[in-house]
């Protein structure tokens, strides 16, 4: 089953093309990987697909349903779910707090519901924090739950990004350079739980710069240079396109990693 | 024949008064473009520049002089309240609301403190040039709205060269363009922060001492100018010095002509109309905004 | 249990931390107990407890920008005194319609201005703030402008009035801590965690499915709410409104409450209202200076402790932190 699919999508700024004539899809099951050097236009192409930029031609398709030009908040309501490249975590909540805001599309108590407390309402709440909780396990931060989200050090507020990303329980999940500032026992276990999080159902594509985690994670690679596809597919494919190793200036160094 | 030099009559009185607003339009360009933020407290300085003026000229001083040394005077406020109010929130990376807030709060305390030493009853300043109006068509043209006009034609063409021609405005204008740049290259952007608030605190009082003789000034003066200020800025595109002073003669005109239609008492409800249309319709102005 | 002197400390942190909006409360009882003179100026930092934490929930929890709301308290305020002293309305039925009308006239300004951003916002409700003060002035034949409106009944329902000074203040006690439960019901809950989200980051928001739109007019409406409901409330304590009663000097004032107590904090706007509320007490004999003594305070508090009493235990903390390495080089 296909869960994504993106059908030539362009987007200039100006006079600026930062995407051009961009086509693939994305499997439902497995782990995949948008790579490309900086300024190769991969957080403007998460910027199309979630719906907080418009491109400037070209569809995207979410479950077969198009997509183009809804809301982010709509998109991420369907199922499509994504995180920043900077962390745009709440800083003043607490942890727990953080991930509980991640169910939000999950549950439905409005104003009236939360002045008079029905059953349903209190019911909702409980699950919410129960489910919060399960999910700060799963990325290994539960002891860490009524902590300030500001006090939590670089490496665990990328993993709660993902925890309240995964709260709303995406079909979809998109990591924007989900390993930027991690050291390399943090990027291990992350890898761990990206691949945790695949296992247990939801699609995964991430934007990445660190090949280690690409190479070890990531079942299909789509390569961007300059605003285009330049190649796709596994990445024993990849590592061994002659286009991909051009485009990272006979970088080898970084695929033999 | 004679309603038609009313007219004429209302729309002179509206530019008149519009050079004011534009002057104050862009005393809060002046601050905004050398630190992103708006002062609310702009209006202090115009009601300022009025009382300290009659303060002095009623000690007998020469009204040049007492222009000038007020002038002086309301810079230095300028300065200070940069200094105590302003300084410590930014330093601190205050949000814009807070900034906003504690200007505003500031211009409250300038103001209570004015009723405190001069009391609340109105006060005017004689006309700079003590001679019958001119008279144009029908059109009463008084002298002191030929000084209105000169004064503010003059600083236009001196902010112009100062902003173009000298060192330090360029500095200044480094400074609108890109704060972080400015940095590097050298220009003490906290100077220039403190700098641009004795410069348009300066604007404001030389706009309260044009315009005090065709009013009077009062301890409360201060906030409906620096509404209009601002809503001149907003009309001419936020941050353009000279699209504020566009903005303050459109406003002004906008305002006399609603009087002159619907009455008096709209005059105020006139402007804050002409600052909603431009805010939800061109939040960018007729110029279009500067960044 | 164990009594380490951690947990000591910690109880004690918990116990400063509730501190002043114990002693705020304490005010109230006792000024309840008392009846004196006090009541009147107990019962006016209650009625603006409420627009303070109407104020609150749209600025504290959702992080927006509002210089208008005086505008909502005047339209509560003049439709509770125009139905009841002009038309001869029952105040409750007055002071509904008025709550229907404030919660029309938000949504129809907030749905264009909350579309603003930055200084442009500020700007836009500073404008509808003083927009209802001109038509207050300006509507004479429903509002009679500057002389406003006078003798306006009690409250009360069919014979039941709210007469004696003390019945009053008990019912303000009343209508405070309900519209403080409200707030903390609101802010602990899916709607509340939706508002301090959009107030954290607006993108982080929309990508978990917030509609951010929707959430900020209906965060501005309820405070409109609030808002209405104290106007209702002054109306008919004082019996009296005139436009300089709902002019820019209660947007500061309440303000100055708001971080005073500590904005974002359920509690907050009771300790700042019934701490600035007694302020000029203290400071009776010199009216003029009131307005003097607000601004300066405001910007004292912004300066130097943007957190406000509510934050009072941080401070104290932070002092202790400081003073402890020093005890240790002490002989
Ligand atoms: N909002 C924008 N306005 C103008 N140019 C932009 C904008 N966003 C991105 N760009 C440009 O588009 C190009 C691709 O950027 P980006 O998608 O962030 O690259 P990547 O994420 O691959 O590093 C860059 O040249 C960048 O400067
Ligand atoms: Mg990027």
């Amino acid at each position: 089953m296909i869960r994504l699919r993106v059908e030539h999508l362009t987007k200039r700024f100006g006079g600026l093309v930062a995407n051009s004539d961009v086509t693939f899809s994305i499997n439902a099951a497995g782990v995949s990987a948008v790579i490309g050097p900086n300024g190769a236009g991969k957080t403007t192409l998460f910027n199309m697909i979630s719906g907080f930029s418009p491109p400037t031609e070209g569809r995207v398709f979410f479950n077969e349903q198009e997509i183009t030009g809804l809301e982010p908040e709509e998109i991420a309501t369907r199922g499509l779910v994504r995180t920043f490249q900077l962390t745009q975590l709440f800083q003043n909540q607490s942890v727990l707090e953080n991930v509980m805001i991640g169910r939000h599309v999950r549950t439905k108590a409005g104003v009236i519901g939360a002045l008079l407390r029905p059953r349903w309402v209190r019911d909702e709440e409980r699950q919410t924090e129960q489910r919060s909780h399960e999910l700060l396990d799963l990325v290994g931060l539960g002891a860490q739950a009524d902590m300030l989200a500001s006090t939590l050090p670089y490496g665990q507020q990328r993993l709660l990004e993902i925890a309240r990303a995964m709260a709303t329980d995406p079909q979809l999940l998109m990591l924007d350079e989900p390993a930027a500032g991690l050291n390399h026992e943090e990027t291990e276990k992350l890898s761990q739980i990206i691949r945790r999080i695949s296992d247990l159902g939801t699609t995964v594509l991430l934007i990445e710069h660190d090949m280690r985690l690409v190479m070890n994670t990531a079942d299909h690679i789509v390569v961007l240079n300059f605003g285009r596809k330049i190649a796709e597919g596994s990445p024993s494919h990849i590592q061994a396109d002659k286009d991909v190793i051009e485009a990272y200036l006979g970088g080898t160094e970084m695929l033999d990693a | 024949m004679l309603d038609l030099s009313f007219l004429g009559q209302t729309i002179l009185n509206g530019l008149s008064v519009g050079c004011i607003y534009g002057l104050i339009g862009i005393g809060f360009c002046v601050i905004y473009n050398a630190s992103g933020i708006v002062n609310f407290a702009q209006g202090a300085f115009v009601m300022l520049g009025g009382m300290i003026t009659y303060v002095l000229v009623s000690l007998n001083v020469p009204l040049i002089l007492a222009a000038a040394i007020t002038i002086i005077c309301v810079a230095l406020v300028g300065v200070i309240i940069e200094r105590i109010v302003v300084r410590p929130l930014w330093d601190r990376k205050a949000t814009m609301f807070v900034m906003i807030l504690a200007t505003l709060a500031a211009q409250i305390v300038i103001e209570r403190a004015t009723l405190i030493v001069v009391g609340d009853q109105p006060k005017s300043l004689p006309v700079f040039t003590d001679l019958p109006p001119l008279r144009l068509f029908g059109i009463a043209i008084g002298y002191q709205t030929l000084w209105i006009f000169g004064t503010s034609i003059v600083l236009i063409i001196a902010l112009g060269l100062f902003f173009q021609k000298t060192l330090v405005g360029r500095a200044m204008r480094a400074c609108a363009i890109n704060r972080e740049a400015a940095a590097l290259q050298g220009i003490q952007v906290s100077h220039m922060l403190a700098l641009s608030f004795a410069l348009s605190a300066g604007l404001g009082a030389i706009a309260g001492i044009l315009v005090t003789p065709t009013q009077f000034t009062a301890f409360n003066v201060g906030t409906p100018f620096a509404i209009s200020g601002f809503i001149a800025a907003i009309v001419g595109g936020f941050g353009r010095p000279f699209g504020a002073f566009l903005g303050g003669l459109t406003l002004g005109l906008a305002q006399a002509l609603a009087v002159y239609s619907l009455g008096s008492g709209l005059k105020n409800m006139a402007a804050l109309s002409v600052l909603l249309l431009f805010l939800f319709l061109r939040p960018s102005g007729i110029l279009g905004s500067a960044k | 249990m164990t009594n380490s002197p951690a947990t000591i400390s910690s109880k004690l942190m918990a116990a400063l931390r509730h501190a002043p909006a114990i002693a705020a409360a304490g005010m109230v009882a006792y000024a309840i107990a008392d009846g004196g003179y006090i009541v009147t100026v107990v019962g006016f930092g209650l009625i603006y407890t409420i627009f303070v934490a109407g104020l609150n929930i749209f600025m504290g929890y959702a992080g927006q920008t509002s210089f208008g709301q005086n505008a909502f308290a005047a339209i509560g305020a003049y439709a509770s005194a125009v139905l009841t002293a002009t038309y001869g309305w029952p105040p409750l039925l007055a002071a509904l319609a008025g709550i229907v009308a404030t919660a029309i006239c938000a949504f129809v300004i907030g749905y264009p201005t909350l579309r603003l951003k930055g200084h442009y916002l500020a700007m836009a409700t500073l404008a509808i703030g003083l927009i209802i003060y001109e038509v207050a002035v300006q509507w004479q034949s429903v509002t009679n402008g500057y002389m406003g409106i006078s003798g306006i009944p009690a409250l009360g329902i069919g014979h039941y009035e709210l007469l004696s000074d003390r019945a009053q203040l008990i019912f303000l006690a009343i209508m405070a801590v309900l519209s403080l439960a409200a707030s903390w019901l609101l802010r602990h809950s899916r709607f509340g965690r939706a508002l301090v989200a959009l107030s954290g980051s607006e993108d982080a928001a929309r990508a978990l499915g917030i509609n951010v739109r929707q959430y900020k007019l209906t965060a501005f409406i309820i405070s409109a709410i609030y808002a209405s409901i104290s106007g209702t409330l002054f109306v008919h304590i004082v019996g009296f409104i005139s436009p300089e009663m709902i002019g820019m000097n209660m947007v500061i004032l309440a303000f100055t409450m708001l971080y005073v107590g500590g904005i974002g904090t359920t509690t907050g706007p009771l300790i700042g209202a019934i701490v600035i509320g007694l302020l000029p007490e203290s400071i009776r004999s010199f009216k003029d200076y009131q307005d003097l003594v607000y601004g300066a305070a405001l910007i004292l508090i912004l300066i130097y402790a943007p957190g406000g009493i509510a934050s009072l235990d941080q401070v104290v903390k932070k002092l202790l932190r400081t003073k402890a390495p020093a005890k240790e080089v002490a002989p």
